[in-house]
């Protein structure tokens, strides 16, 4: 009798984990934002969910990529987090790329990279098994991603709109993450809320 | 310490962290200047474009890159008198890495342009040339930049072939052939359906390549099937797709067979909010399942209830 009910609940279980959309991974602009944790370059770990109640911004990048020079090697990334922690944003900067190919460090490596690029996130994550970037869709380097206090996806996409590695191409350019937390932050709604990224491809 | 020693311990000790540096900016891909007349002639059309050779394993990006890369770019910089037509693009390969999908090209490429020079150029010579821009990868990815240039004599005789005319030629013949009327195109959901003229049905394998990046799921698979109104090809919409209007067109390429055949369509797509066609683009796909689970569940509770019985 008892293994019946049982049955039944697994029935059940089985039923509603097959009941969930088919288009379940798809990661749209809205939706919850996935939780993870991760180990930062101090050995702390961080949890997306224990961020709830702030602004978080997800930063993927591989220092090695030529899209992401233009960015640090202008000063322009580093502009960005810095005004953004300045205002109370969490920002973490991610590298998913696998053990042995380009852009992965030891974190001893990675701390001084970001070191000499004066990187102002407020903290560096590392993934080098690729599970969170594949989880959030990550595409290229940079991939930026914005989440809101509740825990909303409410940006995905490119830095700005000049996909290209020529850094004259950022005086002028329109950037898309900076103008969904200007507009999020004051309750406006995200003009631009997703974007096609572009950059190298991300090295899982 | 000798000075000369120092110098290079200095270096190398810089050298695994020095990115802000050019790395390794050894250039994997050339770029030249490529005619089909060795001479040309006032008042006639020919073809130039830039012949690109990769590095084994090493590629560049077609129109649409895809899911990461910059397309080629090519910026001629012709006399007055002589212009250049749209750039014209051979079918890309896919190139998958990981969860990525790009579209681009490796080994070597030749990317045309038709040329006109007019009647009344009256220099003897012509020179072209073209600022190239490409992102190069392999592994990694280093951009590239040049401006080569080719100067042809310019004659009042007939203009000759080229050594690279043979060259352009196959190229010519491998570039995507109009295709004259719209397909329909169906959005549900996240499925994405092409109608197939009939006669594609029996095609082992056809690929649609967009020419915006950002509606596709380009690593998606494209599986050609059979529906009660014809053969469709089915495949998956990005997720930062933009919302489709009632008649949202669509431009790419569809290559048949590897390249055996290559068009370029439009897709008329309708998008179906809440009618009988999203319902039936519906039913084909996720409730079937559900259908059959419901059964299993009815047989699983008539078992349980027919042990307890017992």
């Amino acid at each position: 009798m008892q293994s019946i009910q049982s049955m039944k609940k697994y029935l059940f279980l089985f039923i509603a984990m097959l009941s969930l959309p088919a288009s379940g991974l798809a990661l749209n602009v809205g939706e919850k934002a996935p939780d993870f944790t991760l180990m930062d370059l101090d050995d702390h770990s961080q949890t997306l969910s224990s961020q709830q109640g702030k602004f978080v911004v997800l930063e993927w990048f591989n220092y090695d990529c030529p899209f992401v020079k233009k960015h640090y090697g202008s000063g322009n990334m580093q502009a960005l987090q810095k005004k953004w922690t300045d205002q109370g944003v969490v920002w973490w900067s991610i590298n998913s790329s696998a053990s042995g190919k380009q852009g992965n460090y030891s974190p001893e490596d990675m701390k001084k990279l970001a070191e000499e690029r004066k990187t102002a996130s407020s903290a560096i994550v590392l993934d080098p098994d690729g599970i969170v970037g594949k989880s959030y869709e990550a595409k290229t380097t940079p991939h930026l991603y914005v989440i809101n206090p509740e825990g909303q996806l409410i940006y995905q996409g490119a830095i700005d709109d000049q996909p290209s590695s020529e850094p004259e191409t950022i005086q002028g350019a329109k950037n898309y993450a900076d103008q969904a937390l200007e507009q999020a932050t004051q309750s406006q709604p995200v003009t631009d809320s997703s974007t096609k990224s572009y950059g190298c491809s991300i090295k899982y | 310490m000798n000075r000369r020693i120092a110098a290079v311990l200095f270096l190398i000790s810089f050298s695994s962290f020095d990115v802000f540096a050019a790395e390794n900016l050894k250039s994997h891909i050339k770029a030249e200047v490529v005619s089909d007349r060795s001479s040309v002639q006032p008042g006639e059309r020919f073809y130039a474009g830039i012949h690109f050779k990769m590095d084994p394993d090493w590629h560049i990006y077609w129109r649409n890159a895809g899911d990461s890369g910059i397309p080629t770019v090519i910026d001629w910089k012709l006399p007055e008198g002589v212009r250049a037509g749209p750039l014209l693009w051979p079918f890309p390969k896919k190139i998958q890495m990981e969860e990525i999908t790009s579209y681009g090209y490796d080994d070597e490429i030749i990317l045309l342009n038709e040329m006109t020079i007019s009647e009344n150029f009256s220099s003897h010579q012509l020179t072209l040339e073209a600022d190239v821009t490409w992102l190069g990868c392999e592994k990694i990815c280093v951009p590239g930049k040049s401006s080569p240039s080719l100067t042809l004599p310019v004659s009042s005789s007939a203009s000759e072939p080229s050594e690279n005319n043979e060259k352009i030629q196959n190229t010519l013949t491998s570039l995507p052939e109009p295709f004259l009327e719209p397909l329909k195109g169906k959005v549900s959901g996240s499925n994405v359906t092409l109608e197939l003229p009939e006669e594609w049905g029996t095609k082992k394998e056809i690929l649609f390549y967009p020419y915006e990046d950002n509606w596709l799921d380009h690593g998606a698979p494209q599986k050609i099937s059979k529906v009660e109104t014809g053969w469709v090809l089915k495949t998956k919409k990005s997720s930062i797709a933009p919302a489709f209007s009632d008649s949202t067109i669509k431009p790419g390429i569809i290559a048949i067979n590897e390249g055996e055949k290559v068009y370029e369509v439009e897709i008329d797509f309708i998008q179906s909010k809440n009618e009988d066609a999203s319902l039936l683009g519906h039913l084909t796909f996720k409730p079937s399942g559900t259908l059959l689970l419901a059964i299993g569940a009815l047989g699983f509770f008539f078992f349980c209830n027919k042990i307890r019985g017992k």
